[in-house]
């Protein structure tokens, strides 16, 4: 949980504030700048924040972060000039794009009264149009230093709740598949209580091999009869396959993190190993029939 | 004293006996377990030296033991299942040692352990790749004389497509335990043979593809829990009752460590070589049918027109005979022969007398068969 200091309530604040003007300067006709204002905020919040209140939030950031893991976090630390350069450049020219676009736009519409068009250009000649669309404001960065976009919520929650549903089917199913072994296992009981009564009638002394061989023969019968009947062998299909669906489960999570970290999935390294095999077999084919000619 | 008391009496002193006997049983054994070392559970030590390697496959020859008596070397083509090491198990159950004794100058190729990189290997990388590759070395080394090629279960079925694909390289061929038609099922064998076909061909093909997809490989744990099921009981009394009954006798615990090391030794079968052995053959049962093609180039039996001697076991639970008997009339060889061995399905390699009656009725079908 990050400490939210005053100062950027303040900030935020003052955000909300100039995003509801924006929406009533463009509203005369009750019309608003949908989609690209989502995306402006966060421009705003670099133009018009209060210096302190990014590099207050990195500062955070890292301090909760570090306690974890002991990286050398000093350059997203409050007290790092080279952020705060570039932060105070690039607000310099977001600045200047803004005044700049909103010199020509109105200029660059043919007929004063063309509003459509005019709001059109206004739009595109838009330096955060253009921030938004080349994708400056990475994403992946954003992930980093903000809370998530909508579209990014419960997507590692899903891949959890999958891994926990797969990990119950395979638990349900193994209790069925044990069932019916147990049930196997209490008919070849049954025969070998009854068949040792039958026998100590006629023959009192039985030795322990005897006794040994004597529940063997009988288990060994019931069990194969188990594992040949239809219900078995559709427990056992279904339970290989639960515990395949499983391994995916766990393989998609695991691969949703190497991704993020920029390591290698298994998926990509089994690709890698069927272009070599693939690559080995065509030259192994072409020397041998360089060989045979 | 009432005949009831005679009884009673009677069942008394066989109790006593038993649990005397029992207790000797259980120190000495425990006495044995405490003196073995794990220097003394070696397997595959008849001296041998590698000769050639391609990616993790090793082609060794044996070192003779004497005088050679057979014309063209031997090459033994064991499963992938398992580690080719069965056939060496110890000096007194080795069908290779049973081999060199009469003669025959021996080679064995070692599939090594496949890792996930291998997962892409088909039948035709270990047919017309590895198998041919090994075949062309010996042939190089022999002048090249055409090589007798024996293969074992899975071996044997690649020997099998082998020598449909190449047969003027080899001059016999022997299978062992060899699946041949995989649907094959005699309606009066023992409850639980063939049981591992009926597994394989519950699988629906897009679950199995899953199932490699996910792994890469089939792993070779999982393999041993199947073999393990095949004989469920068996399994279970093992490393209790069983070794308890041997564990005071230190020859038959020695043996019984160095199987239990064979069968622990399973390396992991490569994920596309088991969809085809699955699909192809246990499922489509294509070889026997004539349809099963390996790089582009159809698998025709009928090509075999070399000399082959079929050996099955009559207790196989895992290739029960009616998987491998009665196809000479596939071959296009007029030579055909088989030969039932009162064994299981390794058993034939290390039981009892059978590896030295295999070793005899091998050498002598070879030896009047050189020319």
């Amino acid at each position: 949980m990050i400490h939210r200091p005053s100062h950027c309530q303040a900030a935020r604040a003052r955000l909300s504030d100039n995003t509801k003007k924006g929406q009533r300067r463009t509203g005369e006709e009750g019309r608003s700048m949908v989609g690209p204002e989502y995306p402006n905020p966060f421009t705003e919040f670099w133009k018009i924040g209060d210096p302190s209140v990014l590099s207050e939030q990195m500062k955070t950031f890292a301090e909760s972060f570090g306690k974890g893991f002991p990286l050398p976090l000093r350059s997203l630390s409050a007290d790092n000039p080279q952020l705060a350069r570039s932060t105070q450049q690039f607000r310099e020219l977001v600045d200047s794009c803004l005044k700049l676009s909103k010199e020509f736009a109105p200029n660059a519409s043919s007929s004063k009264s063309d509003e459509l068009t005019a709001e059109l250009l206004q739009r595109i000649l838009d330096p955060r149009e253009w921030l938004n669309a080349t994708g400056l404001v990475d994403d992946a960065v954003r992930r980093l230093t903000e809370a998530p976009k909508l579209s990014d919520l419960w997507q590692v929650e899903g891949k959890y709740l999958a891994l926990m549903q797969a990990w119950g089917e395979v638990r349900s199913l193994s209790v069925e598949h044990s069932t019916l072994l147990l049930n196997g296992w209490g008919k070849a009981a049954a025969e070998f209580t009854s068949t040792l009564k039958a026998n100590s009638d006629k023959s009192p002394t039985v030795s322990r091999r005897e006794l040994v061989n004597q529940w063997v023969e009988t288990a060994n019968r019931h069990l194969m009869e188990v594992q040949a009947s239809s219900q078995y062998l559709e427990t056992q299909r279904k339970l290989l396959k639960a515990s395949t669906d499983l391994r995916v489960a766990q393989r998609d999570l695991t691969e949703y993190y190497s991704d993020v970290l920029s390591l290698p999935t298994r998926t990509e390294v089994d690709d890698l190993a069927r272009m070599v095999s693939e690559l080995r077999r065509e030259v192994r084919a072409n020397k041998r029939d360089a060989t045979s000619h | 004293m009432s005949r009831s008391d005679a009884d009673a009496i009677q069942n008394l002193t066989e109790v006593v006996r038993e649990a005397a006997d029992l207790s000797r049983k259980l120190l000495g054994g425990a006495k044995s377990l405490g003196e073995v070392s794990a220097s003394e559970v070696e397997i595959g030590t008849t001296p041998k030296d590698e000769v050639w390697r391609r990616d993790k496959v090793v082609l060794y020859r044996y070192r003779p033991l004497v005088e050679r008596q057979i014309k063209q070397p031997l090459l033994i083509a064991f499963s992938v299942v398992g580690r080719y090491t069965i056939v060496d198990l110890q000096k007194d159950r080795s069908i290779v040692r049973s081999f060199l004794e009469r003669g025959i100058d021996v080679y064995v190729i070692d599939w090594g352990t496949a890792s996930r990189a291998d997962r892409w290997l088909t039948v035709d990388d270990y047919v017309n790749d590895y198998l041919a590759g090994a075949v062309a070395e010996i042939q190089a080394r022999e002048n090249g004389e055409r090589v007798n090629l024996l293969g074992i279960c899975e071996g044997g079925t690649f020997s099998l497509c082998y020598a449909a694909l190449h047969p003027t390289t080899l001059q016999n061929l022997i299978l062992v335990v060899t699946p041949i038609d995989f649907h094959g099922k005699d309606p009066d064998q023992p409850t639980g043979h063939g049981f591992l076909n009926t597994l394989t061909q519950n699988i629906p093909g897009e679950e199995l593809d899953r199932l490699i997809e996910v792994h890469g490989n089939m792993p070779g744990e999982l393999m041993g829990q199947v073999f393990a099921s095949l004989t469920p009981m068996r399994t279970m009394m093992k490393y209790n009752l069983d070794l308890m009954e041997i564990a005071g006798d230190k020859k038959k615990l020695g043996d019984f460590f160095r199987m239990e090391k064979w069968i622990a030794d399973r390396p992991p079968h490569p994920g596309e070589l088991v969809k085809q052995w699955i699909k192809d053959f246990y499922q489509g049962n294509k070889l026997i049918d004539n349809t099963l093609k390996l790089n582009g180039r159809l698998v025709e039996l009928k090509n075999i027109t070399i000399p082959v001697l079929n050996m099955f076991a009559l207790g196989d639970h895992i290739v029960p005979p009616a998987m491998t008997r009665g196809v000479g009339d596939r071959f296009g060889s007029t030579d055909y022969r088989e030969e039932a061995v009162a064994a299981g399905h390794m058993g034939i390699l290390v039981s009892g007398k059978a590896p030295k009656l295999v070793g005899s009725i091998v050498s002598d079908w070879l030896a009047a068969r050189q020319s």
